[in-house]
């Protein structure tokens, strides 16, 4: 496709209407449904109370979209997400309730098991060839399966130490705790991904895989990185919901997030940086889900009509991120 | 000999005795096709007989894929007359062709390999049915066990193609062609994949078919087949005719020169050429015995300030060694030695650790980052220099954007600025970014696969430059490269490659297409102990 490149030569200064859409279409749309959800419900919808509420509505999401954005840079799907926020969720909750170890052993040891988790995909995905899509499918499903047989299916209720249930339901000062994890798990990813020899790398093999293994890339150690890091977002992601209800549930915890969260992602994909995956896009991505749920519940809009909503817009935003590679390339 | 460079083709065009012949299968009458304002074809002149096998040769770029992709209606062409059975045609697609009689065999073959031998051979017509939905296997298998009688083919009907040798495979397309009431079928390089054995079994096959009435066109790069199988043989060069013979007529020798073309022609790129003399410095890189697929025992010897190619016709070795210098197939044995020390390159990380760098052939599929700036592109395989320490490991981004700014300066790249995204840019600026990749590292022996594959003009000379430039800054640098006079221009030697070892090699003022093809084509017969001598 040697012609191909060479048109796409000429001057790209020039406002191409389907290039401006595909950049500042969702955060344009982002801005518009304040606006308009604002002056709708001026006392309900446009205070500070509410803003932060809508964050911390959407800050378990987001870290879990968030670890979603890693492999997605490689092009590569993480579905075992449900199984591990679940279990992230379970075992933290049941190992404290029965004593056996501090909080700060128990979730430094419950994101090591993630990180393992990571691995062990990454293995099947980067060294025995099997398409990420399956295989995490497949090891979400097995994750599922041992948490309920370990569990005999009773949720953890009594005996979570307060400690822990602070990372779900407190604040540090006006801002509440899961708010500050997004924040801090965005940043580290943001840098992580945009700034670090390793995200370097991964965009790299997201781009064109090829290229980046006759650059001498070790392609395949990168699917372990990649994966390891969705499990560790989902399994923080599973801690604070548990911390959040105060109960440890041992299953339907992950596939909650699992659709809103490749939503919010690919939403980000249509966002500044068409057709690429990237943190301020999820994040953006995330705080428009967090905005029409939160907007139209104040409305008093069936939730039916939500779904309808986020449905038809992860088709918008495709469609434009799309529009402007036809015109790019 | 005649064939002027300029001339319309020394036509030596033999009436031929065919078997049964009276009026050609297929004629071709001054054919044109041009790419990019470049001749592919130029007034090119070809007929087949009913019941002959016509072998079509010539070297890389002389138009034989074009006249096949013409014939068979996979592109259109500017001028000229196609005539099948006497009437005039003009394929629009390929599925027309076929309509029309003309069949290709490809040599990557285009069956589908889940499917079944009989739901190939069927593939694409309506298969017989049973109460208007089913499928009537019976009926299937009937018809296809009928065509593969024909071929004498011994493999069911069921046989999942993946499960086919490439003979009987090269076989079940030929006999899908027969299915379809082909009256020409175009083999392209059919015995790539084959072994001795199997090439016999087809020529075999094809004769018998050639009996009946089908005419065949057999395009090979392997003329010891070619001399073989052939009725009558059709020389192209440059997009022309160059002649037409009976298979008698010439020889081993007699076709190569026929190949190769004239020796006027030698100095036609002698004003491009870089200077020969130079001053070979020490030996950088050694290589000894050196086996692995497609390199069947190779020694040689890179030194500083030389440029050297390495040619050989497709499949014949020279992109092989390549291969194996980066860590891209597995060597069987062999030593390579850089700058005295022993290295053991198995992947590409290692290569590169090793000192090795690889501008490969297939800049978009191997090389360039679309959607990733000049900057990210021009430092990929260096990320280790601009990295602040080997733990976190950000990025020095100024100082990435610094290095990539003396490359944008020192190879005239155009570009905007380092941020800008590598997919804007033309192929030539492209590949000077991904020399410059390893330009930013200190890469000790280069290898160039076929730099200016698709590269304008002006950026092919100044890639040159670059490439003479890194010799001279005492880099040892390999090229290779499908078009010769690429080699004849760029490098000091050129050591020729066939079926896998060296052939020959070549040393300033003797570098030229001809004498590289001649060692390309591989011996004739009596040749035989001169090759060897080329070898020590």
């Amino acid at each position: 496709m040697a012609a191909a490149a060479e048109p796409a030569a000429i001057d790209r200064r020039r406002i191409d209407p389907a290039q401006f859409a595909a950049r500042w279409g969702t955060i344009a749309s982002l801005i518009l449904l304040i606006v308009v959800f604002s002056a709708l419900k001026p006392d309900t919808f446009a205070t500070s109370g509410n803003f932060i509420d809508i964050v911390n509505q959407v800050a378990i999401l987001g870290v879990i979209a968030l670890g979603l954005t890693a492999p997605l840079v490689m092009n590569q799907f993480d579905l075992s997400i449900t199984g591990v926020a679940t279990l992230a969720g379970y075992v933290s909750t049941r190992m404290l309730a029965e004593g056996n170890g501090g909080l700060i052993p128990v979730l430094l040891g419950t994101l090591a098991l993630a990180a393992l988790i990571g691995v062990a995909n990454g293995y099947i995905v980067g060294y025995l060839g099997i398409s990420a899509f399956i295989a995490t499918l497949a090891v979400g499903q097995i994750l599922n399966g041992v948490v309920l047989g370990y569990s005999k299916s009773e949720t953890v209720m009594l005996g979570i130490p307060d400690s822990f249930l602070a990372l779900g339901q407190d604040k540090v000062g006006p801002i509440p705790v899961p708010v500050i994890i997004f924040a801090v798990v965005a940043l580290v990813l943001w840098t992580f991904l945009e700034r670090t020899e390793y995200g370097r790398h991964m965009y790299a093999i997201g781009s064109n895989s090829e290229a980046a293994r006759l650059s001498g890339i070790n392609v395949r150690r990168y699917a372990l990185i990649a994966l390891s890091i969705s499990a560790v977002a989902a399994a923080i992601g599973g801690m604070v919901v548990a911390a959040n209800l105060g109960v440890g549930r041992p299953q339907g915890v992950g596939e909650t997030y699992l659709l809103d969260g490749f939503t919010a992602v690919f939403v980000g994909a249509a966002t500044l940086r068409p057709g690429v995956f990237h943190i301020l896009g999820t994040v953006v991505g995330v705080l428009l889900i967090g905005v029409i749920s939160n907007g139209l519940s104040i409305l008093g809009v069936a939730t039916f009509w939500q779904l309808i909503i986020k449905g038809t817009l992860l088709i918008a935003a495709i469609f434009l991120a799309s529009l402007a590679n036809r015109t790019a390339r | 000999m005649n064939a002027a460079p300029s001339g319309q083709g020394a036509t030596t065009v033999v009436e031929p005795g065919g078997p049964g012949s009276t009026q050609p299968i297929l004629a071709v009458h001054g054919l044109t096709k041009s790419y990019e304002g470049q001749r592919a074809l130029d007034g090119m002149d070809f007929e087949v007989r009913a019941g002959e096998i016509h072998a079509l040769l010539g070297e890389n770029g002389a138009g034989k894929s074009t006249l096949i992709k013409a014939v068979s209606g996979a592109i259109p062409f500017d001028a000229g007359r196609i005539l099948l059975d006497g009437r005039e045609v003009r394929p629009s697609d390929p599925a027309d062709a076929r309509r029309l009689g003309i069949a290709v065999v490809h040599q990557h073959g285009n069956l589908v390999p889940a499917l079944t031998v009989a739901e190939n051979i069927l593939l694409g017509e309506r298969l017989p049915r049973r109460v208007g939905v089913l499928t009537d296997r019976r009926r299937m298998r009937r018809v296809v066990r009928d065509v593969l009688e024909q071929v004498q083919l011994d493999v069911g009907p069921d046989t999942p193609v993946s499960a086919l040798k490439p003979h009987q495979a090269g076989m079940v397309q030929v006999a899908k062609a027969l299915h379809t009431k082909a009256r020409l079928i175009i083999l392209d390089e059919p015995t790539t994949a084959f072994t001795p054995a199997e090439v016999d079994v087809l020529f075999e096959r094809l004769r018998s078919l050639a009996r009946q009435g089908t005419g065949f066109v057999y395009v090979s790069h392997r003329l010891a087949e070619v001399l073989d199988i052939a009725d009558r043989m059709t020389v192209m060069r440059e997009g022309r005719l160059v002649g037409t013979w009976r298979r008698h007529e010439l020889d081993h020798d007699g076709l190569v020169a026929q190949l190769v073309g004239d020796e006027e022609l030698a100095h036609r790129h002698s004003e491009d050429r870089q200077a020969r003399e130079v001053a070979r410095g020490e030996p950088i890189l050694t290589i000894r015995g050196l086996r692995g697929p497609g390199v069947d025992g190779v020694d040689l010897t890179v030194h500083h300030r030389e440029v050297l190619g390495l040619a050989s016709l497709p499949g014949n070795g020279a992109e092989d060694i390549v291969r194996l210098l980066f860590g891209l197939a597995e060597r069987e044995a062999g030593e390579l030695e850089l700058d005295g020390r022993r290295i053991a390159p198995g992947d590409p990380g290692a290569a590169k650790a090793a000192g090795f760098a690889l501008i490969p052939k297939d800049r978009h599929a191997q090389a360039v980052l679309p959607g990733r700036s000049v900057r990210d592109n021009a430092t990929i395989a260096s990320t280790r220099r601009y990295r602040s320490d080997r733990v976190v490991r950000l990025m020095r981004r100024r100082t990435e954007r610094q290095d990539t700014r003396r490359l944008i300066d020192d190879l005239s790249i155009k570009t905007r600025g380092p941020e800008q995204d590598i997919a804007t840019l033309s192929g030539g600026n492209q590949q000077k970014v991904v020399l410059g990749r390893w330009l930013l590292r200190d890469s000790r022996v280069f290898l160039f696969d076929d730099p200016c594959a698709g590269v304008d003009i002006q950026s092919k000379s100044e890639i040159y430059r670059i490439i003479s430039g890194l010799a001279e800054q005492g880099a040892g640098v390999i090229v290779t490269s499908t078009e010769l006079e690429e080699l004849v221009r760029a490098c000091h030697r050129v050591v020729v490659l066939f079926e896998g070892r060296i052939a020959g090699e070549l040393v300033g003022d003797q570098i030229t297409e001809q004498s590289i093809l001649r060692l390309a084509f591989g011996p004739s017969e009596k040749g035989e102990e001169q090759a060897h001598g080329g070898r020590s």
